[in-house]
């Protein structure tokens, strides 16, 4: 008995020094130095040469048609995945897409264990603070995405008093939360993944999701004839490839490829198969 | 104190007897006040934070409460001579504690909770039970009550082994003295039996009362926003996953701290009548 309360004061002890130690650590680490923005890739510039790099990639592969794990080959398919490709082609680098959880997804990236997170990652400005963003690659709204059997909910204005569910720090979360705020919205249910705000709308635990258009899209996809976007989407947003600050190599890269994808086409082709293709009820 | 009579001291009884890890801790939490009162940014976390330990504290005192109830009942079944009330406990605690506690709770949540809802609602309609399918459908509505339920009903089965052991550790001969005397078994069980069992299992209880709290941050998986997704939420929003965490995991120490003291005066009050 006497002896373990020994060890016990011991282990407080040392508990105690990592935490002060960790304090202090904490204070010195400052966000480091921004890097001067690498010039815009002009039209029809050479894609530098990433000489085959490995580049990994972070996703929440939760999210269809953005990413998704395909249900019989197991493969993560979409199309972030496409775009990757795409662009690693001419970047000539090798996109390797590692699944993980959306929360701590950015801290992850700032830290290193990523070069790069694709995941749907829509640009703002307090990301910016800790992350780099390429260029947009794609422009999007959010809507308000309901079971196909609902009336009372037309659109954004309706939510009042309404059970709204989202995930956990996406930029869905901060406008429901606004929304909140200005007494639009009755509560808010946060999950881990869409998917299961989604499953919890189809259960009636909830009355709507908030939801990037795509995404709905993807959804409805998932669940035919079970869910229905309502009203017209009410933001404007852009998604981007979050990359690790203090990479220029990478980002002058990424952008100069993007400016090819986009300017010879293989960014519409893209779209056209990921989102009108597979667009709901086709 | 009398196994440790014959042995060479080190030290002075005295500084033995003093609670050191006490003190250690009492200066530790004096060093974590000051800095949070002197860190605007800390401040902020802990008021961002604190609704989610209010209901982090719920959530625990009141899915012990229901497991108390669920683990005696699961435990005295699970001594019984009757072959169905044994069986069916024993598959109780057998499928619970063979799943882990975030699949039991998604399962709950997700799946179970809502076919229920399903068959309270084909219950009202068909057998005119609409008061009592109206009041079960309402009780599992709330996502907070899927996670009490969820973690009763999986430390309910830990908690009744706890029990059962607790109940054999009794020697056969206080039962048949009891009952020689004329009590009945239920009688005997209330009297004889339990109140000895009790001293027995406290500190196992008290134990899983930590664990328990601990466990409670599962419930941020079924959108309960208690302690860990207000700490999520906080550093999705603010990037400042240092601080939130550091905060986070402190305030849980402080609740299991609290707990553990109470687990150790539990101890001593068991051991005192000996």
């Amino acid at each position: 008995m006497k002896g373990r309360t020994v060890w016990y004061a011991l282990f407080v002890l040392i508990v105690a020094l990592t935490v002060g130690a960790c304090a202090r650590s904490g204070q010195q680490a400052a966000p480091p130095a921004a890097q001067p923005a690498p010039p815009a890739g002009q039209p029809a510039a050479a894609v530098p040469d990433l000489g085959g790099r490995e580049i990994k990639i972070g996703s929440d592969t939760t999210y269809p048609p953005f990413e998704s794990v395909n249900e019989t080959t197991k493969e993560i398919e979409g199309f972030d995945i496409d775009l990757m490709n795409e662009i690693c082609k001419r970047a000539n680098c090798k996109a390797k897409f590692i699944t993980t959880a959306w929360d701590g997804i950015f801290v992850a990236l700032a830290q290193g264990q990523f070069d790069a997170v694709v995941s749907g990652v829509t640009i703002t400005d307090e990301r910016k603070k800790t992350i780099d963003f390429s260029e947009a690659y794609l422009r999007y709204g959010q809507v308000v995405l309901v079971r196909s059997d609902e009336s009372a909910i037309v659109g954004v204005d309706s939510l009042t008093g309404k059970n709204v569910g989202v995930q956990t720090g996406t930029t869905n979360d901060e406008k429901a939360s606004a929304l909140q705020k200005e007494g639009k919205v009755g509560g808010i249910k946060r999950y881990e993944t869409f998917a299961l705000a989604v499953k919890a709308l189809m259960n009636k635990d909830i009355d709507a999701v908030i939801i990037d258009s795509y995404a709905a899209d993807g959804f409805m996809n998932v669940n035919p004839g079970k869910l229905k976007k309502v009203g017209e989407p009410f933001t404007s947003e852009a998604l981007g490839i979050a990359l690790k600050q203090g990479d220029p190599a990478l980002k002058q890269a990424f952008d100069a490829a993007l400016q090819q994808i986009k300017s010879d086409g293989t960014l519409d082709g893209l779209y056209q198969e990921w989102f009108v293709k597979r667009a709901p009820g086709k | 104190m009398g196994a440790n009579a014959g042995r060479g001291r080190l030290l002075p009884v005295w500084i033995e007897r003093v609670p050191w890890w006490g003190l250690v801790l009492i200066i530790l939490g004096l060093l974590a006040s000051v800095r949070i009162a002197a860190s605007p940014i800390y401040r902020h976390t802990l008021v961002f934070l604190w609704d989610g330990v209010l209901l982090t504290l719920h959530l625990t005192l009141a899915a012990y409460t229901l497991a108390l109830v669920i683990g005696l009942v699961a435990g005295l079944m699970r001594l019984s001579k009757n072959p169905v009330v044994y069986t069916i406990s024993t598959l109780y605690v057998e499928v619970v504690r063979g799943v882990p506690l975030l699949v039991l709770l998604i399962y709950i949540a997700f799946v179970a909770a809502p076919l229920i809802s399903e068959a309270m609602a084909g219950a009202a309609r068909s057998l005119g039970l609409h008061s009592l399918a109206a009041s079960i459908t309402a009780v599992i509505r709330s996502d907070l009550n899927r996670a009490i339920i969820g973690l009763a009903i999986g430390y309910g089965a830990y908690l009744a082994e706890i029990y059962r052991a607790g109940i054999e550790s009794i020697p056969k001969g206080q039962m048949e003295a009891a009952r020689s005397l004329g009590m009945s078994y239920v009688l005997a069980m209330r009297f004889i039996i339990l109140p000895q069992a009790l001293r027995v299992v406290l500190p196992p209880l008290g134990n899983d009362f930590i664990a328990l709290l601990k466990d409670s941050a599962l419930a941020s998986a079924i959108a309960v926003p208690e302690l860990t997704q207000a700490g999520r939420l906080l550093s999705a929003r603010t990037f400042r996953a240092f601080e939130t965490y550091n905060m986070v995991a402190l305030l849980y120490l402080m609740m299991t701290l609290i707990g553990s003291l109470g687990v150790r005066a539990l101890e001593r009050w068991a051991k005192a009548g000996r």
